[in-house]
């Protein structure tokens, strides 16, 4: 896997149409997952893919090590989605003291529902709490590093993934009915 | 990503992370013509190829054309064979319907043709370890994903994607066009080979957990060759340090180092990522000037054996590397190592003439063909490399001959006699190296070459040359 990995890399850095459409093959299916995951819908996940695809080709020169090249590509299509996200939607900033919404809210919920399951439920977030839940929760990012990309601060951050955690909970528990919140 | 938040990613994130879906129809085409912009002199590198494609293909057909009947056409070309390599759509197909169905009854059993496909550590009745187990689970996602998925009539994905790429490959092949770099056919095979296998799958099972699932480094693997020819100015000079005190004062007076030449081919193997053997044949000049030398004239007859010559120069010639015969009748000349110091009080101190013209200097030219064997070791891995060089050497001598330097130009001497024809050297260096294509390199390295042994013979006291040179050269890796 890695050999050819690292063929198509090469041939892409070399421009090789046939290298480029291959590696999209090969990656185009998680990519758009993960752009679903992040768009309003599908035809944003869309544009976010090919915006997506166009700054790899046209970055890859910075792989250096394949072993590298799928977190890299998976956080090309995160930075893709995250300046779609700032261009489209006008950051409200909340206020430091708002209230943080403070309750713990076990992920086991989340944890037994689907793949598919869950984007639907991600997906009517609003941008903001689908963000940071995305970013923090899948991606693992920290708040900090969440804030710096979001222009955020720590405690919206924060504030937002609680509040997008609730939501979640809420949407669970009526599309399935009762469920044990430890 | 923090580290203390990595700890916290859990099902969830993992889920997520492995989840796909085929992107819409017209993504790919949409990519295609925002890239294609800037391909211009692609396009015009890809009429090229194929114009070359054909010429070439015209050639081959021609050849073929004369083969005698019995010898199949396949036998002979290279098209069959790769067509043979190919996994055709029907086996894909057949092999995912299998595989699909020994995952439902929740068993996989190993069948001849898997034992040639899968790792052995599958194969083994050993439990399988952890990474193993994900990469199953991985594959049953896709198996699964792959059955909901509906293309065309129930064709799975991977014999989707088999078939279209064989497809391509055999209307080109059969159209004889040669691909626009050598390399692009084996991209083809291998990442036909990679759709149609179980790398495929290993390269979902990789996406569906890309922290844990890793992927060897085939660089450590893999062997290059490279050729390449390089060329060095030098200079030389010898550590005559067994010579006592004043001996070695009057050589290092007299003698100094030579600029000369060095260039040669060289070969290697890279035999890891960072390590290389390399060998070759260089030619190499090397030598001594000895510019502050005495000549006597006789006072008397000078015998040598049983010839009287009279009035004769005779030179005495500081000379840290052996005794020089001359060719020259009218000159007879001692090196440290002579027998003629008690005739020097005998002799009148003189110019030293030869074919009437004072000599200014001699110049002691040694040449040697060097059959180097190096490890050269990469410590900066980038486009541009650094190495170090470390090796020995074993050099052949192929050229002696001493010329003496007058106004009007060099005359021909003689040669140094009682020196050793194979010596041995060790050599140490640094490599700066640039790619400037994929196969294509350049190369600088300054090396350090000493001579482990003397190079004359044991009478004489012992004298290791030394050769400091920078070569420069081209490179092509294979």
């Amino acid at each position: 896997m890695a050999e050819q990995l690292e063929i198509l890399i090469k041939g892409c850095k070399k421009g090789r149409a046939r290298s480029q459409e291959q590696l999209y093959k090969l990656f185009s299916a998680a990519m758009y997952g993960l752009c679903l995951q992040y768009a309003s819908d599908e035809d944003d996940a869309k544009d976010i893919l090919q915006d997506g695809f166009v700054k790899v080709y046209q970055k890859i020169d910075q792989v250096k090590n394949p072993k590298a090249f799928p977190g890299w590509i998976r956080r090309v299509m995160i930075n893709t989605a995250l300046e779609k996200y700032r261009s489209q939607v006008l950051l409200q900033r909340m206020d430091e003291s708002q209230q943080i919404w403070k309750e713990e809210v076990s992920e086991d919920v989340l944890d037994r529902l689907s793949a598919e399951a869950l984007l639907t439920l991600i997906k009517e977030l609003s941008p903001k709490y689908k963000m940071v839940f995305n970013l923090y929760a899948i991606e693992g990012y920290s708040h900090r590093e969440i804030g710096e990309m979001l222009q955020i601060s720590e405690g919206t951050s924060k504030s937002n993934l609680s509040r997008a955690r609730s939501i979640l909970q809420e949407k669970v528990k009526k599309l399935y009915g009762t469920v044990h919140v430890r | 990503m923090s580290k203390e938040n990595n700890i916290k990613k859990g099902l969830l994130s993992e889920k997520m992370s492995s989840y796909s879906v085929e992107p819409p129809e017209g993504a790919w085409e949409n990519i295609s013509s925002t890239l294609g912009g800037g391909n211009s002199r692609r396009i015009l590198f890809i009429v090229l190829a194929a114009a070359a494609g054909i010429a070439l293909a015209l050639t081959v057909g021609i050849s073929m054309f004369d083969r005698s009947p019995e010898q199949p056409f396949a036998e002979s070309g290279t098209i069959d064979k790769d067509i043979d390599k190919a996994i055709t759509a029907e086996s894909i197909e057949r092999d995912a319907e299998r595989i699909v169905k020994e995952t439902a009854e929740k068993k996989i059993e190993v069948t001849d043709l898997e034992v040639e496909r899968i790792p052995e550590k599958a194969v083994s009745n050993k439990k399988p370890s952890k990474l193993e187990e994900k990469v199953l689970i991985a594959m049953e996602e896709v198996i699964e994903e792959m059955e909901s998925i509906k293309m065309g009539e129930e064709e799975v994905i991977i014999a989707a994607n088999v078939e279209e790429e064989q497809g391509t490959m055999v209307e080109e092949e059969q159209a004889n066009i040669v691909e626009e770099e050598q390399g692009n056919t084996a991209i083809d095979q291998l990442v036909i080979d990679s759709v149609a296998s179980e790398n495929y799958l290993d390269s979902l099972a990789k996406l569906a957990h890309p922290d844990e699932v890793i992927i060897p480094d085939i660089s450590e693997e893999k062997g290059r060759w490279q050729i390449g020819a390089s060329l060095s100015p030098t200079y030389s000079y010898r550590d005559a340090s067994s010579l006592d005190f004043e001996q070695n004062q009057a050589a290092n007076n007299s003698e100094t180092g030579l600029l000369a030449y060095s260039g040669g081919v060289q070969f290697s193997y890279h035999s890891s990522k960072r390590l290389t053997i390399e060998s070759g044949l260089y030619y190499n000049k090397m030598g001594l000037a000895i510019g502050d030398f005495d000549a006597f004239k006789s006072e008397l007859d000078f015998v040598v054996g049983d010839e009287i010559y009279t009035d004769n120069n005779i030179v005495s010639l500081s000379n840290s590397i052996g005794s020089i015969a001359t060719t020259n009748e009218d000159v007879f000349v001692n090196s440290w190592a002579g027998s003629g110091t008690d005739t020097y009080n005998r002799l009148e101190s003189t110019d030293m003439v030869l074919q009437d013209e004072v000599v200014n200097s001699f110049v002691q030219s040694l040449a040697y063909l060097e059959i180097p064997f190096n490890l050269k070791y990469i410590v900066l891995d980038r486009d541009f490399k650094i190495l170090l060089i470390g090796g020995i050497s074993t050099n052949l001598l192929v050229g002696n001959h001493v010329s003496a330097n007058t106004a009007n130009g060099k005359l021909d001497y003689g040669s140094v006699q009682d020196i050793k024809t194979v010596n041995y050297s060790g050599n140490a260096g640094l490599g700066f190296v640039y790619s400037f294509t994929e196969n294509l390199n350049l190369s600088l390295e300054p090396r350090f070459r000493y001579y482990l042994n003397s190079i004359n013979n044991s009478q004489l006291p012992a004298t290791r040359p030394y050769v400091f040179g920078v070569y420069t050269g081209v490179n092509y890796s294979f």
